[in-house]
């Protein structure tokens, strides 16, 4: 009977272990004001809009404050519409005729959070018509799988379309595709200027790049074999490039459109499981950040050769709250900031925490004593390991 | 002297059970007709790319109904034996009472396992009419959570009824609700599929509670 009480405990002070953080966290966390830093294409330097002291503000790295309008021009890549309203916008930057239609097709944003990659996706992909002709991209009719073949499947009838099945099977098997695939990658939305497929890692680790053009299979081998954890495939406007990925070196890659030549983009020291990333690029500049904890890194390289120009760290604000480890010996998650699974992670924290669960010890002798309750050593284990998780739940659910 | 005590056991709970199936039924089809009537207006290949790429979950009406019909299910079996504190009469039959206390714990537990698995094989077996394995799969793992929080509060629910001290029931009411609250944590698809072995361990552990319970109760603890 003893050992179901001690389950009893034990899955109390689980709970407490979640909950009590959770509510201390609640009561006393701070919000972490934000910063927006860019690499001006005008000065050659970058330019940070923050909170500072109540009021917003606008400085370059120098130590420079613009007021808004000043900051409109010294970042033209990024205000190019209030510039044109304002009648502002120059003819040239870096010595380069600029126009309104060469800004916008060059600018691309591309964001990624380790919360894109840890997360379960359903295995289904729908395949546009690269080719349409249309402005817009229309939905495919269908969706495919790939297993020990390519299907695709009719969702008016969930019936598998063998015909076109077949069809796009014959062209992998051609191409030397393994099946089945491992991973497969793509943009499933419609709203995008042009659809560029998919990319598929086969059983071979080989990477192929697939597309549906005039109803037909478009499948190529990019000739690059090796393990990828995730790739992010892109739409720029300027067709200058297909997707970024990583591996588990967390070295961040390209692959062009010039053949499928693949190249590594200098970036922030990043661990991709733990860490935020994001790319604003211009027809100059690309602004490679990555956001930690308790800082974000930035590097701004050129858009043609992607070499590294400058960078710059800009810590946050935060004031520690330090008392958390004098507290709680360990604390319990169910719910992790980069991941949609809900996985239970324990973080232990110091050693020297021990030295106050012996002082949560003490308090129970003393309330032993009070009550003239006997003393029994099992208590005395909990609290000493699990400190005032252990307290409360021993004081409530003992049974002796 | 099993087939006894589950036959005493059913005489509770039956008209809370057929409800409870008519419900569940009722439910299903409701569930069905919507999504029969979605894919009829707006076409199934949105339907389905709703499901693949924006991660809606079309039957997460469904969330509370296992919960809910657990919860039901042990509070008609359990709140009789503690009116007038009859379950010392259960306690006086000629078997070890930690058997009694199986018997009467197990006849619930497993009346709930046979209805789940009905009602789970009903939805795969609509759903894979609509949608692909891919989908069915995924909608399992996203209702699996829920089934499971139902056994945490079954086996919570003797344990408080028969907790003598007011106080211990109340705290373990509250540790009851965070133990079930970790199975609702998120609605994401799939959330939880690292964490079914988890789970199903959780599920395990808490059903001796109960017998700490009963022993305080046979023993006459008032603090």
């Amino acid at each position: 009977m003893k050992y179901i009480n001690h389950i009893i405990i034990l899955s109390s002070v689980l709970v407490l272990a979640c909950i009590l953080p959770y509510l201390l966290n609640l009561a006393t966390a701070e919000s972490v004001s934000s910063s927006f830093t860019y690499y001006s294409s005008v000065n050659n330097m970058f330019c940070t809009n923050k909170y500072q002291d109540g009021k917003y503000v606008r400085m370059s790295e120098k130590g420079d404050v613009y007021n808004r309008a000043e900051s409109d021009s010294i970042l033209p890549m990024l205000n190019y519409r209030q510039l044109l309203a304002d009648s502002r916008m120059p003819d040239s930057i870096q010595n380069q005729a600029v126009d309104v239609k060469k800004i916008s097709i060059n600018n691309f944003f591309f964001r990624y959070r380790p919360t894109n990659k840890n997360r379960a996706h359903i295995g289904l992909y729908p395949l546009f018509e690269s080719m349409s002709g249309r402005v817009r991209l229309s939905m495919p009719g269908d969706v495919f799988r790939i297993n020990e073949r390519i299907e695709f499947l009719d969702p008016s009838s969930n019936t598998i379309k063998e015909k076109k099945s077949l069809l796009f099977t014959g062209v992998f098997n051609d191409k030397g595709f393994s099946f089945p695939a491992r991973k497969i990658w793509g943009n499933t939305s419609s709203r995008k200027a042009y659809d560029e497929g998919y990319f598929i890692l086969d059983g071979d680790n080989k990477l192929f790049h697939l597309k549906m053009v005039n109803g037909k299979c478009f499948l190529r081998d990019t000739k690059f074999k090796g393990e990828i954890e995730f790739l992010m495939p892109q739409e720029p406007g300027n067709k200058e490039f297909y997707a970024f990925f990583f591996a588990k070196d967390n070295i961040l890659k390209i692959i062009s459109t010039d053949k499928y030549k693949i190249s590594t983009i200098p970036c922030p020291k990043i661990n991709f499981e733990q860490d935020k990333l994001s790319l604003m690029g211009n027809m100059f500049f690309w602004n490679v950040k990555v956001s930690y904890n308790n800082a974000d890194s930035l590097y701004a390289i050129t858009s043609n050769s992607k070499e590294k120009v400058s960078s710059i760290c800009i810590p946050y604000d935060i004031k520690e709250n330090n008392y958390y480890n004098y507290i709680f010996p360990f604390y319990v998650y169910l719910e992790q900031g980069n991941s949609k699974y809900i996985k239970p992670i324990i973080n232990f924290t110091e050693a020297g925490i021990f030295a106050v669960n012996l002082l949560f010890g003490l308090l129970f002798f003393i309330f032993c004593k009070i009550r003239k309750k006997k003393i029994y050593l099992s208590d005395y284990i909990w609290i000493f390991f699990t400190g005032i998780f252990g307290l409360i739940s021993v004081m409530i659910f003992k049974n002796h | 002297m099993f087939k006894n005590i589950a036959y005493k056991e059913w005489l509770k709970c039956r008209y809370a059970f057929i409800a409870i199936v008519i419900t569940a039924i009722a439910q299903i089809v409701y569930v069905f007709v919507g999504i029969s009537k979605s894919m009829r207006f707006v076409g199934s290949e949105h339907i389905w790319d709703v499901i693949v790429n924006r991660d809606v979950f079309l039957l997460s009406s469904l969330k509370y109904m296992p919960i809910i019909a657990a919860c039901t299910i042990g509070l008609v079996q359990f709140i009789p034996e503690i009116m007038q504190k009859r379950i010392k009469l259960s306690l006086h039959l000629p078997l070890p009472e930690n058997t009694i206390l199986k018997y009467m714990l197990g006849f619930s537990q497993v009346l709930l396992l046979m209805f789940f698995a009905c009602h789970i094989i009903l939805i795969i077996s609509i759903l894979s009419f609509y949608f692909p394995l891919e989908i069915v799969v995924s909608a399992f793992y996203t209702l699996l959570p829920w089934y499971l929080s139902a056994f945490v509060a079954l086996a919570f629910i003797p344990t408080i009824c028969f907790e003598p001290v007011l106080i211990r029931k109340i705290c373990l009411f509250i540790l009851g609700l965070a133990l079930v609250k970790i199975f609702y944590i998120s609605d994401f698809p799939s959330a939880y599929i690292f964490n079914i072995v988890n789970c199903i361990i959780l599920c395990v552990a808490v059903i001796p509670f109960a017998y700490i319970s009963i022993d305080r109760f046979k023993r006459g603890v008032s603090d």
